[in-house]
């Protein structure tokens, strides 16, 4: 995708590449036990310990929280900065994407620069162009553009060689384009 | 002060609809069904195998149960009113109907 990835989306995109796969299930029981304000020390600690061995994103901050619930023979109250540190870390990876392992929105809407897109609109009106890029509102710039409009009369179609879409009224984005055949 | 999680929390956590099928409402009458595949903090959703559910020609405000498939879809943020499984959901007779009176 080129020059399209780095830009406009800021550090987005990047940190949600970088984030990788890791370990689906491994995450799941982990986001459990730390998505809790006040969870079980010990299964705390376990949690942290895992996000260390699978070297996992703030897995240093798992790590200084795990040596201290060692050193402290399991007091929370006596690490509480590490998890707080440790849960800072994960908040601001979490508040870029949700959970590694799923999909990211702006990401899909990356890989679709260069193909056709299907835009649908608050009201009745659809676009069909390819996607040359878009921002962080998501006001997209598209090509070879088919403007489908429904009025009483009937669906109206125009088309338009480039154009910015305006990202306010975009309710739906569908990659791929308008398959043949659908109303 | 140990404040754990965010600052402002969503209500609805949706790591926990994960591959489930959601209905979504969208501002100006549209609404898709599909199975969340992703989403961001901003309320952006990536739905797989989604339908949208076509609005009454008559009356724009009501949907019908006609579908069209759009397949894999992102649904904008700013436009989401409405987030909802359909596991557990039913419909029901109009609560609110009351018999027509002359004026």
């Amino acid at each position: 995708a080129g020059g399209g990835m780095m830009s406009g989306i800021g550090g987005m995109l990047v940190s949600g590449m970088a984030m990788g796969t890791g370990s689906a299930l491994g995450h799941r029981a982990v986001d459990a036990v730390l998505g809790s304000r006040h969870p079980e020390p010990a299964a705390a600690t376990e949690a942290a310990q895992q996000l260390v061995a699978e070297k996992a994103p703030c897995s240093e901050q798992a790590k200084a929280f795990a040596d201290c619930m060692s050193w402290a023979s399991g007091d929370m109250g006596a690490c509480q900065q590490y998890f707080d540190a440790m849960q800072q870390c994960r908040l601001n990876r979490s508040n870029l994407g949700g959970n590694p392992s799923q999909l990211l929105p702006s990401e899909l809407v990356d890989r679709c620069i260069g193909s056709r897109i299907w835009i649908l609109l608050r009201g009745d009106k659809e676009i069909v162009g390819t996607l040359k890029g878009f921002d962080v509102y998501v006001n997209m710039v598209l090509e070879d553009v088919i403007e489908y409009e429904i009025t009483p009369e009937g669906k109206q179609e125009t088309r338009l060689s480039q154009i910015l879409l305006n990202g306010n009224n975009i309710a739906l984005l569908v990659p791929g384009g308008k398959p043949e055949g659908v109303v | 002060m140990f404040k754990g999680g965010q600052k402002k929390d969503n209500a609805l956590d949706l790591s926990k609809l994960v591959d489930k099928t959601v209905r979504v409402k969208l501002a100006g009458g549209r609404e898709v069904e599909g199975v969340l595949k992703g989403f961001d903090q901003l309320l952006n959703l990536v739905l797989d195998e989604s339908t949208e559910f076509l609005r009454d020609a008559e009356d724009p405000l009501r949907v019908t149960d006609e579908t069209r498939t759009l397949g894999l879809v992102v649904c904008r943020g700013t436009s989401v009113t409405l987030v909802a499984p359909t596991a557990g959901t039913e419909e029901i007779a109009n609560p609110f109907i009351q018999p027509e009176e002359e004026a």
